[in-house]
């Protein structure tokens, strides 16, 4: 591995890309666009990442989602984000948004999760005032004609058989029922079918008069964009948007979402493999040592049948699955939310093979927390770095980042902090936070599928000990 | 903790417009070397290598052959073993991923700026594999896997017959799947005389995203690509336009596909125009967001006709050949009705103007764009332009070229694709597909 010292420059001299392996230089991620931000009177923030060329991406994320809801209305939040696109007083129904967004060669889209709703428009450069337009008349004066709400229970509704065909999204959903049981969190995004078919105008209203608040706003936008420009848009734009009386930390204090280890098994022999998750509770968004869980989700990898490497993949445990024949696939995650989050292996295995593999999975986070050595920490160092750093790619990823940071951090981060925060971990840091929160814990334990050889759940949770390896 | 890291300095340096152009250089090996510089690629970079092979190159005997070599990409080469490869690439955080397509072969990777020479070794060391025994088995062993999985896959299947009919079984007509019943011919000694043909620098392109042309065709020249020593070369027969039709009776809803010659890669001109043909037809699916299709006339078509599940619109581009049509999934036995509302579609988007034309410019237009906004697809699209054409476009000047496309240029590529003889594929309910002959008769231009 010698002769790696001289390595590509740009001829830009903006763009000086050369450093060795060994002594890694991030000079190169500091000539990266910088991330503007103003706060609105009304408290929108709108952040921007100016990177030039032809297209622009410009988006509202809403701190809003079903950790909003009660379980009355669960399923509002998701309603309502369908219900945006359905026509306001200057553009009465959904044709007329879709035609003038496809005339000028635009798209729109949409999600909601269980914190966040996004309304995102991408557009050609000299465009982006209409975007802004687009998106501040249907977020502010949606009609949510009650003929179109009705129609629109259809679509979700057939949104809600497909997601509930998909063994992932059903295996994620009870996860959360179960570890956050009574909590707001465990109700799931799409809401119970009796919701979906009785939601009412009135709380779509409420929810967004409630909860689609100027601090709680964000725009932000990547690409060909100018941020003063952007700025006074939006002040323009989002005019009648009003700020919270209650404080986004008061709001959000009085929603609490405890962690329970518990198990929800859902046996159905006719289904010919195994679907299940085992998790802990993790880090919010904010904690500093976010990068350091990301990281350990990096050394326990994902694996599948498919990936090129194989038996040879570097992971620990993917050469074990791999080797021993153990699963179908399996993937390591690990979701953040305000005041909580979820971290464990998702696995699919053939039923015969399915307590192997879960003990293989808890005894692999015992291993990481007792003696991880620093070449794995090292080498995992790097690859999160880069799959970090290869996030940031096109207008509408950049976009997206930042609204989600600034909603969930209250700021960007840049690439040299990312780099910074990922280069300073040590296998201390690793062992520390694996022990506080992988060993001698009650998991939240959920499976679908021939469950009669599913291990017993305080066998699954005796492995989080180390004297039971 | 968290106060130290807000209290440090993480400010950037000025950031200023580049603009993105193509940069290209034949190297004394004949290695092409294609660049796109200037822009913003985000903190990483691509680095790709196109080899001109494919299935349009096999034979009877080696059908099959490039779906091994996609497979042994990352085995063993003169410096490496496979493992030494794969843990390479994947502990240093970069990505890569390989391809076989009916004219090339197709290895892309990712990685940070600090790995960009190591991957560029990586590739001139995938050019040089040594091929054991036991490698050549085990992957044959995973085609076949891959093949199985891809006949149980209805999009592949039908667009094999389209080429399969298209093409009437020669060059682009050719099985990109591999055949099964043919990989136990394939021997170990007929892959090394593949690779031996075909692995040469004049056959290979390697393109970069993000990197300084002038530096990777310096470090470029470092290293050998391929065998250059090698006499022996696979020839490459034109491909030629036939159509005609194919039926197979199967359960469940109908697959419809009307197709017909579009344009090849080198023609700028047609290209634009048939991309934005594309657009004007669109997309009828349900569930298409909007800027995406929800104003086009396939849309408006599925929605207006309950036995039309979902239509779209393709536009498939090779060196000397392309293919331009319609894929559509019915309901019962309504091929011969929907087969006739398509032809008609066609017939009315040939004579699209104004704001209809304007509008599917547009989108032509930003869907080009923001395509090659990342990485991978910035690399295909110049890649691509480069495998097949001369002059390589920018993403923009590529726009540009969609901007000019007049009523005019619509109705002439219509004309010329419809003067044609159509490929008509049906998988499904066969018992009312029309004949080619009446299919022809409802495209008069």
């Amino acid at each position: 591995m010698s002769n790696i010292s001289k390595l590509f420059v740009n001829s830009t001299k903006n763009f000086s890309r050369s450093f060795s392996r060994k002594t890694v230089d991030p000079s190169f991620l500091k000539i990266t666009p910088e991330t503007k931000i103003t706060t609105l009177p009304n408290g929108i923030r709108v952040a921007t990442e100016q990177t030039y060329g032809e297209v622009a991406s410009v988006g509202v994320w809403v701190d809003s989602g079903s950790v909003y809801e009660t379980e009355k209305n669960n399923g509002v939040a998701h309603f309502l984000e369908h219900m945006i696109f359905k026509g306001t007083a200057k553009r009465p129904n959904p044709q007329s948004i879709e035609t003038e967004i496809e005339n000028m060669g635009g798209s729109l889209n949409a999600f909601t999760s269980r914190e966040h709703s996004a309304y995102y428009m991408k557009v050609l450069k000299d465009n982006v005032p209409n975007a802004v337009d687009i998106l501040s008349d249907i977020l502010q004066n949606s009609k949510f004609e009650t003929s179109l709400i009705e129609q629109e229970r259809d679509t979700i509704l057939s949104e809600n058989d497909y997601i509930q065909s998909k063994e992932d999204e059903v295996v994620f959903d009870q996860l959360h029922a179960t570890a956050f049981q009574g909590s707001p969190l465990g109700r799931t995004i799409l809401g119970p079918v009796e919701n979906i078919k009785s939601i009412t105008r009135d709380q779509i209203q409420e929810f967004i008069n409630e909860n689609y608040t100027g601090d709680r706003l964000v725009i932000s936008a990547a690409g060909a964009v100018n941020h003063e420009q952007l700025v006074e848009q939006v002040k323009e734009k989002f005019a009648n948007v009003k700020m919270s009386n209650v404080s986004k930390e008061q709001k959000r204090s009085t929603i609490v979402n405890d962690f329970v280890g518990s198990e929800i098994l859902v046996r159905d022999d006719e289904q010919p493999l195994i679907h299940f998750a085992v998790a802990v509770k993790a880090l919010p968004w904010t904690d500093p040592d976010y990068f350091v869980l990301e990281l350990i989700q990096t050394m326990i990898g994902n694996w599948n049948r498919g990936i090129a490497a194989g038996k040879n993949i570097a992971s620990n445990l993917g050469e074990i699955v791999a080797t021993e024949n153990l699963a179908e696939s399996y993937s390591t995650f690990f979701t953040s939310y305000q005041d909580t989050g979820l971290f464990g292996n998702y696995g699919v295995c053939q039923p015969e093979r399915v307590d192997d593999l879960v003990a293989e999975m808890i005894k692999e986070w015992q291993r990481i927390a007792t003696c991880c050595n620093k070449n794995e920490v090292e080498r995992n160092k790097q690859k999160l770095l880069a799959n970090t750093l290869m996030q940031y790619d096109g207008t509408s990823k950049v976009c997206e980042g930042i609204g989600r940071q600034i909603l969930t951090l209250g700021r960007r981060l840049s690439p040299f902090e990312v780099y910074t925060r990922i280069n300073e971990i040590t296998v201390a840091d690793v062992q520390r936070v694996a022990t506080t929160l992988l060993r001698d814990v009650s998991p939240a334990v959920t499976a679908i599928g021939p469950l009669a050889n599913f291990p017993d759940y305080n066998f699954t949770r005796g492995f989080t000990y180390w004297n039971r390896l | 903790m968290i106060g130290r890291f807000i209290a440090r300095n993480y400010t950037t340096s000025v950031f200023q417009e580049t603009k993105r152009v193509v940069e290209s250089t034949i190297l004394p090996s004949g290695l092409k070397v294609v660049s796109l510089v200037g822009g913003y690629t985000g903190p990483a970079v691509s680095l790709g290598l196109y080899i001109k092979t494919g299935s349009r190159n096999e034979t009877q005997e080696t059908a099959g052959l490039n779906q091994v070599l996609k497979g042994l990409a990352f085995e063993s080469n003169t410096n490496k073993l496979g493992l030494e490869v794969q843990r390479e690439i994947e502990s240093s955080g970069s990505t890569a991923f390989v391809q076989a397509s009916r004219d090339n072969l197709l290895i892309s990777t990712q990685t940070l700026p600090n790995y960009s020479l190591q991957m560029l070794k990586n590739l001139a060391n995938i050019t040089k594999p040594t091929l054991p025994f036991h490698e050549v088995r085990d992957v044959t062993e995973l085609v076949n896997q891959e093949s199985d999985a891809y006949n149980h896959d209805l999009y592949s299947s039908i667009f094999e017959s389209v080429h399969q009919t298209a093409f009437r079984g020669k060059t682009l007509g050719r099985p990109l799947v591999a055949p099964i019943c043919n990989l136990g011919n394939i021997t170990h000694e007929s892959v090394i005389n593949w690779v031996n043909a075909t692995y040469k620098p004049s056959n290979m392109i390697l393109v970069g995203v993000g990197l300084s042309h002038n530096e990777l065709i310096e470090e470029a020249e470092k290293v050998s690509f391929g065998n250059d020593s090698s006499s022996v070369s696979n020839s490459t027969e034109t491909a030629q336009y036939i159509g005609g039709e194919s039926l197979k009776y199967s359960t469940g809803n109908t697959q419809v596909v009307v197709a017909f010659e579009g344009t090849a890669q080198s023609n700028v001109k047609d290209v634009a125009a048939f991309s934005v043909l594309q657009s004007i037809l669109g997309n009828g699916s349900p569930k298409v967001a909007p800027g995406h299709g929800r104003t086009s006339r396939l849309f408006s078509l599925t929605k207006n006709n309950s036995n039309i599940v979902k239509s779209e619109a393709f536009n498939l581009t090779y060196g000397d050949s392309g293919l331009f049509g319609v894929v559509a999934e019915v309901e019962g036995a309504t091929v011969g009705k929907t087969v006739s509302l398509i032809t008609s579609e066609i017939v009315a988007a040939s004579k699209t103007a104004g704001q209809e034309l304007e509008r599917a410019k547009a989108i032509a237009k930003s869907n080009i764009l923001e395509q090659a906004e990342h990485r991978s697809c910035a690399l295909e699209f110049i890649g691509k332009q480069a495998l097949h054409a001369d002059t390589v476009l920018t993403p923009s000047e590529f726009a540009e070229e969609i901007s000019k496309v007049t009523s005019e240029d619509i109705k002439r590529v219509a004309k010329k694709m419809t003067s044609k003889k159509p490929t008509l594929v049906v998988v499904g309910d066969v018992s009312d597909a029309p004949t080619i002959e009446s299919v022809q008769s409802q495209l008069k231009l």
